[in-house]
């Protein structure tokens, strides 16, 4: 393989720096800090990446290396191998996983698949990045940084005993020997594992103690039971003999008992009659004698008298209530009259017959006015006609000298005023036949009156009519007359007055007829007066408020008639009086109903007395127990009968008791008799075992199976020493019982459970096991070290001593050709001086490092033989050599590059190395690192 | 006569165990339990079951806190068909302060002692016997001194609690033979102490059955857990007894089945993490583990989270941040780092170096242990090989107990 040309974009303090590579050994010298191991570590990079993860910049080349402007390492490199130029491109981050790999043919671009995880130089070369750094990549040594191992002699001695200069067989050994220490000591008594043991071991002891408690415990428990179980059976023996010892005092105190019996049982017996009338006797809690009786009587005269007023007035109320019952029946006679108000019929009765008043006087007022109106007509046309007649007369009279006086006047005119005087006739003719008829119907008929009037006024408009013609014909007749008396003169004067007199004739004839109408008006009037009232003659009568009230009248009356029909009525009299007949009785039953609510509240009054009589009597008699019937007065007064007679009775029945009683006692030792009873039931309770509540009936007590009919012939004193001896018995079993008792709950307990202590053996067990185990992978990673020391030896040792020998010979210029690596991978070097192999620490800095770089050299060889040739990454190798063994150096560099056509950069901070390199041959190149 | 018999078999539900291992979850976890016998209560009420067997340690302690133990009676109390016996064992023995003695029990609950005794079923012409622990150890069988004379008229079943078949004859927790059991005669024998399902095991004419506990206490009591829960069924038989005993009329069918009963399971899971490059890589892989492996309600469950498989050099698992990303993810997980450097073994054998050498070597001891088939061999030929590169690689070696 050959570097041909490396572009930095950015790696460590260089940047865009390009390298270019020649065959064989190059040269480049630069000052110290400008990059030159930079350089040469990128090249390892390029091919191997980085792998260091140790959070120390001195031991992680990615952090050593990553720009701190936070751009990241990018480099190119361009190299030949097995005859194909590649082009390497690659750009790390802060992390693996970030870093970019692409390889590619130099040539066409095309990409150059890798394996998976491998790098580069081990997909390409075939070598790891550590058999990389430990041949052809050689560092410079001696760094004031480096630890024990990365001194020269460190790396001598791991090289020679590892082939790997970071790598100390020793080191890695005496770790895990010390990982092994802290789990077992190799001496004596110590470490985890011994600890655990004896953990373990503990536990057991602590756990078979517990098992040793615990199974006392357990034994205890079980010897309790038994105890416990033996005390019951003799409980059971014990307690079978009380019962049998029990039965026969029980059986001989029966015998007492049967015949006490009867006698308790009378005894018995009467109390329950006594108890029976005292029940009904116990009133109030007080027992009712004969003292308590005579003040109940007086109380039930009381209440008797207080009864009987109370039927009495019952009576009363009760006639009350028929009569009012008879007066409710008549007024539901009046039943029509609902619905109809009296005061109203009143009213409209007064109203219609205002009305009917009203109207009367103002058609008499209206008739009044037709009269007074005909009667001034009749004066005016009498003045009229009287008038006429007087100017007849007059111009009768005064005819002859008018007549000379008139005479220029006469050929005026000559149409005589004829037609007037027949206007005049017919006006009059039928006012007359009017008045002659309404004359004779007046007197016929009143109601033909009223032709009479029409006459009347048809005579005055025929009369004004005529007077009006008259005048005119007056004037004319004059102007005739004057001119008749102009033209005729006096040739007709006596035509004329004959006609004038004709005319007074007339004339008179009418004033007559007028003077006679007006006397008749004026009698009518006079009539009409006396028939009206007077002050009808002083109104004016209103046509409009005649007809409003006629119509009223009318409504008025229909209304009042319907209330007729209602209640069959024939005039408002009979309803009045039919409505007087119902307010009376509404009277009268209003009355009544009062009178019926006072004897109602007076009875109620009496009702509360008598009420209260009984009720204090029942409370001065009910017994307490509530069982009589007092529910009425007849109960009541049978139960105040009762009571005497009760007692009576009862007092009989303390007498009996009481006898009785005494004799009783006499016969049961002076006990009474439950406490002869509790005795019994004692003594059968112990002799029978027989429940409290059998007991209750001693008189079923012989009666029960087991209980003896007789008493036995066994001795009772034998019996009751066997009973003691069981009982001493359960005695001591209970105090055996309660030692055991106390002896477990005060018995030694351990601070676990035993199943807890199988928890911790479990779990120490598993930690021993865990721990043996990681020291068994350790004793075996220490055997493999030494197996793997011992396969170098025996591979690599025979050839790296003819190598390095070789190559120190070359170095030293033959002074020292004498070099051993012993099985101890312990280098010795033969001395000139005494022709003896010393260990490496007996020689010189600078010979030392011709030891190192002769045995890196001969590892590189050794461990590279197989594969294609890497170039040889020198960093100052001859840092420490002084110019003679310089010299040598680049010496055996060039011939060896040279040799193997391989490729070889020598970096170097001192300019002598490249004028040196220049002296030793021309084809060496020599740069200045820029 | 009724000639079905409906069981439930449980045991070993270690009421009030203090769960040292998490204390912020031991109440979850016990309420957890309690949750767990109130499923079997439920069951057993679901399939008007006419017993209800306790193998022992029903409680983790002989003297359990009172509330727990009223709280308990107080659930036995609603099962209205269901008889509940119950054989103490070596946690809760039947000591004389045994809340078994000194706590006044539900009628339908009978609490076997120190003596063997049974409690007849009629109807079904069946007998469940049943012997209690007295005190946290018995060395001595507790059968030992018992008289056993079974009526072959009726199947016989026996409640109890021990070390059946275990390894050593002196297990201080009553040991039992199977072969003894059998001859004695019984049906069916329920056992408690050992915390997995045994499956049904035959002896002879005698099934034999561990229910397990029905809900885990640690990381070493993983998987699925529950009761037995199924029928005996008496069914007529003219086999006669082999043994020249009488011959029953009948033989005994027993139907018994695991039926998973726990909400929350505790998972060991190791996870590969083999390839994986950072932290939140990991974090999403281990939960997305825990959900395959604990289903649909994976997050109720608690993991012990073993990371295996090789990691590339450069990068190692955070616990604490890998713990912070998980956190509140699951009830309860803990996790620890077994994974190693992913070595390119194939490359470094080959290399000429120390390095190479000890891998070659390392690998020889390998094949060697694989060759001898010896597990253990194996393990420490592999450890040896992991040891010796982290040695070379200038890592710390020294042993940390787990």
């Amino acid at each position: 393989m050959q570097l041909i040309e490396l572009h930095i974009v950015q790696f460590g303090q260089l940047k865009q720096k390009t390298f270019h590579f020649g065959p064989g050994l190059s040269v480049i010298a630069g000052e110290n800090e400008q990059g030159k191991s930079t350089l040469l570590n990128c090249l390892k990079a390029m091919f191997f990446g980085f792998s260091g993860t140790r959070r120390s910049i001195r031991d992680n080349d990615r952090l050593r290396y990553l720009p701190w402007d936070g751009t990241k390492i990018a480099a190119n490199l361009i190299f030949e191998h097995a005859g194909i130029r590649y082009r390497l491109e690659r750009v790390f981050g802060k992390t693996k996983a970030s870093d970019q790999c692409h390889l590619m043919l130099d040539t066409t671009g095309k990409t150059v698949e890798l394996p998976s995880l491998l790098e580069v130089g081990q997909a390409l070369f075939g070598v790891t990045a550590d058999e990389f750094a430990n041949t052809v990549f050689i560092g410079q040594l001696q760094s004031p940084l480096d630890g024990p191992d990365d001194s020269t002699l460190g790396k001598l001695g791991n090289l020679s005993g590892a082939l790997d200069e970071k790598l100390s067989y020793n080191t890695l050994v005496e770790k895990i020997r010390e990982a092994q220490r802290s789990l077992k000591l190799e001496r004596g008594v110590g470490g985890l594992l011994a600890e655990l043991q004896q953990k373990i071991g503990q536990a057991d002891s602590d756990r078979e103690v517990a098992i040793s408690n615990e199974s006392t415990q357990q034994l205890r428990i079980t010897h309790l039971n038994v105890l416990t179980h033996q005390v019951d059976t003799i409980e059971l023996s014990k307690k079978s003999l009380s019962d049998r010892i029990s039965h026969l005092k029980t059986q001989a105190r029966l015998q007492q008992f049967e015949r006490l019996k009867a006698r308790q049982s009378e005894q018995v017996e009467l109390r329950t009659k006594l108890r029976r009338h005292e029940s009904l006797l116990f009133v109030q809690g007080q027992l009712i004698g004969t003292q308590a009786l005579a003040p109940i009587r007086l109380q039930l005269q009381a209440a008797r008298e207080a009864e009987a007023k109370v039927l009495s007035q019952q009576q009363a109320v009760e006639a009350q209530r028929v009569e009012k019952g008879r007066e409710e029946a008549i007024i539901r006679n009046f039943a029509d009259l609902e619905g109809i108000d009296r005061q109203v019929v009143e009213q409209q009765a007064l109203r219609r017959d205002t009305l009917l008043s009203r109207v009367k006087l103002l058609k008499d007022a209206q008739r009044y006015q037709a009269l007074n109106d005909q009667l001034l007509q009749a004066k005016s046309q009498l003045v009229e006609r009287e008038a006429t007649e007087k100017n007849l007369q007059i111009e009768i009279e005064n005819l002859p000298t008018r007549a000379q006086l008139d005479a220029p006047f006469t050929t005026q005119s000559d149409a005589p005023p004829a037609p007037l005087k027949a206007h005049r006739n017919p006006f009059m003719i039928v006012a007359l036949i009017f008045m002659v008829l309404g004359v004779l119907g007046a007197i016929i008929t009143l109601p033909l009156i009223g032709l009479t009037l029409i006459g009347v006024v048809l005579a005055i408009v025929a009369y004004r009519q005529s007077a009006r013609d008259q005048q005119a014909t007056d004037q004319v007749a004059k102007q005739a007359e004057a001119a008749e008396i102009a033209n005729r003169a006096a040739d007709q004067a006596n035509q004329q007055r004959s006609l004038l007199e004709t005319k007074l004739q007339a004339a008179q004839a009418l004033t007559d007829g007028a003077r006679q109408n007006l006397t008749n008006l004026s009698r009518q009037i006079q009539d009409l007066i006396n028939e009206i009232r007077p002050e009808a003659t002083a109104i004016i009568p209103d046509l409009t408020e005649l007809a409003e009230a006629e119509r009223e009248v009318i409504s008025l009356q229909q209304t009042l008639q319907n209330d007729l029909t209602a209640t069959g009525c024939a005039q408002l009299t009979d309803l009045y009086v039919r409505f007087s007949q119902a307010e009376t009785l509404h009277l009268s039953i209003s009355a009544r109903a009062n009178r019926l609510a006072q004897a109602i509240e007076q009875q109620q009054v009496l009702e509360s007395l008598a009420k209260k009589h009984w009720q204090e009597l029942v409370l001065s008699i009910k017994p307490d127990n509530g069982s009589v019937d007092l529910s009425s007065p007849i109960a009541i007064e049978a139960h105040i009968d009762e009571l005497t007679k009760l007692d009576i009775q009862a007092e009989a029945l303390r007498d009996q008791i009481k006898q009785s009683e005494s004799a009783l006692r006499e016969a049961t030792d002076g006990l009474s008799w439950p406490e002869y009873v509790q005795q019994l039931e004692t003594v059968a309770k112990e002799g029978a075992g027989l429940a409290l509540q059998d007991l209750a009936d001693l008189t079923n007590l012989t009666d029960r199976p087991g209980f003896p009919d007789t008493v036995g012939t066994e001795d009772l004193a034998s019996l009751e020493q066997q009973n003691s001896e069981l009982s001493d018995q359960i005695a001591r079993l209970h105090a055996e019982i309660s030692g055991i008792r106390s002896a477990i709950q005060h018995s030694a307990k351990m601070p676990k459970m035993v199943v807890e202590y199988d928890t911790d053996i479990r779990n120490l067990r598993h930690q021993l096991g865990d721990a043996q185990a990681y020291y068994d992978g350790l004793e075996l990673a220490r055997k493999s070290f030494m197996d793997a020391y011992e396969e170098l030896q025996e591979t690599f040792g025979p050839v790296l001593n003819e190598k390095a020998a070789m190559v120190l010979e070359k170095l030293t210029n033959g002074k020292y050709h004498g070099l051993k690596i012993d099985r101890g991978f312990n280098v010795r070097v033969e001395t000139p001086e005494d022709g003896r192999f010393h260990e490496w620490d007996y020689f010189s800095g600078g010979t030392v490092d011709q030891i190192y770089l002769a045995l890196r050299l001969a590892v590189s060889d050794v461990i590279t033989a197989e594969a294609q040739k890497m170039p040889l990454l020198l960093d100052d190798i001859f840092v420490q050599y002084d110019d003679e063994r310089t010299l040598a150096g680049l010496k055996f560099l060039y011939e060896k590059v040279a040799a193997e056509q391989g490729q070889a950069l020598l970096l170097t901070s001192h300019n002598r190395v490249g004028e040196m390199a220049e002296t030793v041959s021309p084809a060496i190149s020599v740069s200045k690192f820029i | 006569m009724k000639d079905i018999f409906r069981l439930v078999q449980t045991g070993d539900l270690h009421l009030g165990s203090p769960f040292t291992f998490a204390p912020n979850q031991a109440s979850l976890l016990q309420k957890t339990q309690i949750e767990t016998f109130w499923s079997i209560i439920r069951l057993c009420q679901e399939q008007q079951a006419d017993a209800l067997l306790i193998a022992g340690d029903f409680f983790d302690q002989p003297n359990p806190d009172r509330a727990l133990v009223l709280a308990v009676c107080e659930m036995l109390n609603s099962l209205t068909h269901t008889r509940v016996l119950i054989a103490p064992g070596n946690h809760d023995p039947f000591g004389l302060d045994s809340p078994y003695r000194t706590i006044e029990w539900p009628e339908s609950v009978t609490i076997f002692g120190e003596q063997l005794d049974y409690v007849e079923f009629a109807d079904h012409h069946l007998r469940i016997y049943g012997i209690g622990f007295t005190a946290t150890v018995s060395t001595r069988p507790l059968l030992a001194d018992q008289a056993i004379d079974l009526d072959s008229d009726f199947a016989n079943v026996l409640l109890i609690h021990g070390d059946l078949d275990g390894p050593s004859e002196q297990s201080p927790y009553n040991a039992l033979k199977s072969a003894d059991l059998a001859n004695k005669g019984f049906d069916y024998v329920a056992v408690g102490h050992i915390h997995e399902f045994s499956g049904l095991k035959i002896q002879g004419q005698t099934s034999l059955a561990y229910a397990g506990c029905p809900f885990g206490r640690g990381f070493d009591e993983t998987g699925s857990k529950g009761v037995i829960a199924g029928t005996l069924q008496l069914v007529p038989s003219r086999l006669s007894d082999l043994s020249g005993q009488k011959p029953r009329p009948f033989s005994v069918k027993i139907s018994l089945e695991f039926a998973p009963l726990a909400s929350r399971q505790f998972v060991d899971l190791a996870v590969d993490v083999t390839g994986l490059t950072d932290q939140q890589q990991l974090a999403d892989h281990i939960l997305a583990m825990m959900g395959q492996a604990g289903g649909q309600h994976f997050r109720d469950n608690l993991y012990k989270i073993r990371l295996i498989g090789a990691l590339p050099e450069g990068f190692s698992p955070v616990l604490a941040i890998l713990e912070q990303r998980l956190a509140g993810q699951v009830c309860y997980f803990k996790i620890r780092d077994n994974t190693r450097r992913a070595y390119q073994l194939d490359r470094l054998i080959t290399e000429h170096s120390l390095r190479g050498a000890f891998v070659r070597q390392a690998q020889a001891k390998i094949e060697e242990a694989r060759t001898s088939k010896d597990p253990n061999q194996l393990a420490a030929a592999e450890l040896a090989l992991e040891l010796g590169l982290l040695v070379m690689q200038g890592e710390g070696i020294t042993y940390a107990a787990d």
